[in-house]
């Protein structure tokens, strides 16, 4: 049985803002995002890192926050959905998204767009099985894996600028 | 049988603060009726509710006009990915002739009055109800029931903004028109906004009988428009229901029983208290909820939870056992619901038998459920993704012992639907009612996906036996039997009251099968256990039409006929389904002469007034031990859906629905031990991913038929046309699914 920790204050960067967390230092990420800092956009679905819907960035890699713990996370750096049109390939990712009518009901986009901006910083024209590879974590029970497929290659050939 | 509509549209219309113009209107029986005005909340842009007082007052369609002149269009069916918050102001928007550019949608509150699909009019034999039809967002209904009477509503708003401006420029009406949100004066190049014109034209007499654009006028309709809905779904912003929050608000989990309908008969929560944020627990029906300050609180408590059920209670079948159980139904005689013919001598097995076994699905939306509840006594809030929200509200006020005006359901977007957002048993929204009375706080119950994979409202486990004989080249006689789990609401009622004499769920796609064979005979059987079942996206028609087309390949085989050849020939008299066959034949240019190396399969089936045949192409190479590797080269869609008010979001629904098939054919299966659901996650009930998801294209073929449902359309051939594919090369007749359980194949 996993019992709770004590509370720690912990300091987390998140969106380029230090934050001060009080949070047992066992709680996964995800729950500091959504619960104490108020940023909803990365989403539960499945809690065992198995669906991808939580996706963020830890110090630019695309990281399961459900199942990381919050002290992993002391001193690095967490990019969420909220910061991404800020960068301009955030921006075009979800410039292609809304222009390719890649999302239906949408729970599942935030973490598909950070693994998408996540495989484009790593590899900026990605092959077929490049993609497979960066993106099958991340389920769409939509089943709109077509589209962003296109989307993303759509964006290796420099489109949405 | 739907009803005639003898009704007609009867509109009102209202000024707002600030110089805008909000529009209801409804059908109505008596034209003469002089019924008040709706009230709408200007100050806080509240949509309108309906007077209570005005008993034939069943507006069932919003507009609002602002004077800054952008065009509000409020929704009353929900949108569960589909596309609903495009499409419906799209169809406003044409006959309005609005600037797209600023339109936008929104949802509508709860009431089935007010805001019910007329497509359900008359359907469901609940009075005054049926006057409205039901807020219920399913059986690919929005759009086709919808569509006549937004069209109408926009284009009587139309024509009240015209007259407002021929009053005001002092020109007739005929010398005006309209585009983008303007009434222009050619002759004096004078425009004026809607928004200018919307307090004017609130005074006018909405007519009864506008007229409607014709389809060689449209400009939005048929066009491929991004989602109104994007930029909310990829920056993170848009709030489902797990992300909503209200002040003060806990969370609650329930441990529900190990087996359905078990009771709970003790609980142990000490251990939970040395977990920070855990505030206690209270028995509910379903079982034990469990209170806390937020998720991972309550599920780090409810771990820590003992509990005792009571012995002997609650289902205990294994599905392993319902195969045999099943086949023995069908062995029997069961309740005919179509007998063609001589059809009836099928009730003798015919020369070639086959019988077909489907498991259990969930329906695993990406949100799991949840319901955010703010009961006080005397009234309730409550926020939800439904599909149903009007039953829903009705249900919760039952339970909370309220009158239904006494709850306000906000009806928020939803991370997938499928069917479990309208569930005929109401589970989740009971038991967030009976957790609200009982922690007497405003709460909000989630579920993980553990409870959502094992919480029930199965797709029920089916079995078809099909029996056939051949005459010369063609096929004589047909019978296809049903051994379902009922997904009828309530047996008895529905056949004591007449409303429902026949299995129309379970029996879909049976019923229906499209070829001209002389002999025809369908009959169903009604099973019930313990294990709750519901729809699930396109409900018997994934099973039956499963069943139909590929035991359709196994005759045209046995009649020494090549597939296309056959189904053409039995399709004569059916032009449309002919089109789509054709169609999809001719995209993966297939014809009876084709000699390759790939495979391939196709299925055909029309419902929800639209057609749709799909092929598969796959390469099916026989391994050095025998089985064989399967990898799907691509799927083809050929769909015949009348008008495509949105084709992108049509093609989007297609692409959609195989997806979701290729995930039940392939690995989609829910299996109990002794009650005890197995599965629990994606790891032992996965789904489709990138990496295997073939390639599709899909054509949508021209028509000027009124629109047809596509939400389900895509879902029921992709298995069959894949299993014909497999079929080509290995001659083996796949009877269940998923075929990924079948040790000779291998897919890739």
């Amino acid at each position: 049985m996993t019992f709770p920790k004590p509370k720690q204050s912990l300091a987390i960067t998140v969106n380029g803002r230090v934050e001060q967390a009080e949070v047992s230092p066992d709680k996964p990420l995800l729950w500091v995002l959504r619960d104490e800092l108020a940023l909803k956009g990365s989403k539960y679905s499945c809690g065992r890192a198995l669906c991808g819907a939580c996706t963020v960035h830890v110090d630019g890699q695309p990281t399961r926050a459900c199942v990381t713990p919050v002290k992993s996370v002391a001193g690095k750096s967490v990019t969420t959905i909220e910061a991404l049109s800020e960068t301009e390939l955030g921006a075009r990712v979800q410039r292609a998204w809304a222009s390719l009518n890649v999302p239906q009901c949408g729970y599942c986009q935030s973490g598909q767009i950070m693994a998408v901006v996540a495989l484009l910083k790593a590899i900026p024209v990605p092959t077929d099985q490049q993609i497979d590879e960066a993106l099958s974590g991340n389920i769409c029970r939509c089943g709109m894996y077509p589209r962003i497929r296109k989307a993303v290659h759509e964006l290796a050939a420099g489109g949405f600028a | 049988m739907k009803k005639p509509l003898l009704r007609r549209d009867f509109m009102r219309a209202t000024a707002i603060a600030g110089g805008g113009m909000l529009v209801a209107c409804k059908w109505d029986s008596d034209s003469s009726s002089d019924t008040p005005v709706p009230r709408g909340s200007a100050a806080d842009n509240a949509p309108p509710t309906a007077d209570p007082n005005a008993e034939r007052w069943t507006p069932n369609a919003f507009i609002r006009i602002s004077a800054d002149n952008f065009v509000t269009v409020i929704v009353g069916a929900a949108e569960i990915g589909q596309g609903t918050m495009t499409a419906v102001p799209m169809i406003v928007a044409e006959e309005l002739d609005a600037d797209w550019q600023r339109v936008s949608w929104e949802q509508s509150p709860a009431s089935a009055i007010t805001y019910g699909n007329p497509f359900w009019q008359g359907e469901g034999g609940l009075g005054d109800l049926d006057q409205a039809g039901l807020q219920i967002t399913a059986a690919s209904t929005t759009v086709r029931g919808y569509y006549t009477s937004q069209r109408r509503a926009g284009a009587a708003v139309r024509q009240m903004l015209l007259e407002a401006a021929s009053d005001q420029l002092g020109v007739s009406v005929e010398s005006l028109t309209t585009r983008d949100s303007f009434v222009i004066h050619e002759a004096s190049g004078t425009r004026l906004s809607y928004g200018s014109l919307a307090a004017a034209a609130a005074e006018k007499s909405p007519p009864s009988a506008p007229a409607l654009k014709s389809p060689s006028e449209f400009r939005l309709i048929g066009q491929s428009k991004q989602r109104l809905d994007a930029r909310e779904k990829t920056d993170g912003s848009l709030a489902y229901g797990f992300d909503f929050e209200i002040p003060d608000m806990v969370t609650v989990m329930v441990i529900r029983a190990p087996r359905f309908g078990a009771i709970l008969q003790s609980s142990d929560d000490s251990a939970a208290w040395d977990v920070d944020g855990y505030l206690g627990s209270h028995r509910v029906p379903s079982g034990l909820a469990v209170v806390g300050t937020d998720f991972w609180s309550v599920e780090q408590a409810r771990k820590l939870i003992q509990t005792v059920w009571l012995d002997g209670s609650g289902e205990d079948l294994s599905t392993s056992d319902l195969k045999g159980q099943f086949d023995t139904r069908n062995k029997l005689p069961g309740l005919p619901v179509r007998n063609d013919g001589l059809g009836v001598i099928s009730l003798l097995d015919g020369e070639i038998t086959a019988d077909y076994h489907f498991p259990y699905l969930a329906h695993a939306p990406m949100e799991p459920l949840n319901v955010t509840i703010d009961f006080r006594g005397s009234e309730c809030d409550i926020w939800c993704g439904s599909q149903w929200p009007d039953m829903d509200a009705l249900v919760a006020a039952t339970v909370l012992g309220l009158p239904p005006t006494a709850v306000n359901f906000h009806n928020l977007l939803s991370g997938g639907g499928f069917g479990r957002r309208a569930c005929l048993g109401f589970d989740y929204i009971q038991e967030a009612a009976h957790v609200a009375r009982a922690v007497n706080r405003p709460l909000k119950v989630v579920w993980t996906r553990e409870d959502d994979i094992r919480g029930g409202y199965y797709r029920p486990y089916t079995a078809c036996r099909l029996s056939a004989s051949l005459a010369g080249s063609t096929i004589d006689t047909w019978s296809h039997r049903v051994a379902s789990q009922t997904l009828l609401i309530s047996p008895l009622v529905e056949v004591a009251t007449g409303l429902v004499t026949e299995e129309v769920q379970t029996s879909q796609g049976a019923k229906e099968m499209p070829y001209a064979i002389p002999n025809v005979y369908v009959d169903t059987h009604s099973i019930n256990n313990g294990v709750p079942t519901l729809w699930v996206r396109s409900v018997a028609n994934a099973t039956n039409v499963y069943a139909v087309e590929t035991f359709f390949d196994h005759l045209a085989k046995r009649a020494a006929r090549h597939p296309l050849t056959l189904r053409r020939e039995l399709l004569t008299e059916k032009p449309r389904h002919l089109a789509v066959l054709n169609a999809v034949a001719e995209m993966a240019n297939w014809t009876p002469q084709t000699k390759d190396s790939l495979h391939r399969g196709v299925a055909l089936f029309a419902s929800y007034e639209s057609l749709i045949a799909q092929l598969v192409e796959a390469q099916v190479v026989q391994q050095n031990n025998g089985s064989h590797k399967v990898t799907i080269r691509k799927i083809y869609s050929a769909v015949d859906c009348g008008t495509a008010v949105n084709p992108d979001l049509v093609e989007a629904q297609i692409e959609s629905g195989i997806v979701f098939a290729l995930s039940s054919a392939l690995f989609g299966e829910i299996e109990l031990e002794e009650g005890v659901v197995k599965q629990s996650n994606f790891h032992d009930y996965p789904v489709l991913r990138m990496y295997q998801t073939p390639a599709m294209e899909t054509r949508i073929l021209p028509s000027d038929h009124s629109p047809g449902g596509v939400g389900e359309l895509g879902v029921p051939c992709v298995a069959p046309a894949l299993a014909n594919a497999i079929y080509a090369a290995t001659g083996e007749l796949y009877t269940s699914l998923p075929l990924n359980n079948n040790p000779s194949l291998v897919f890739e």
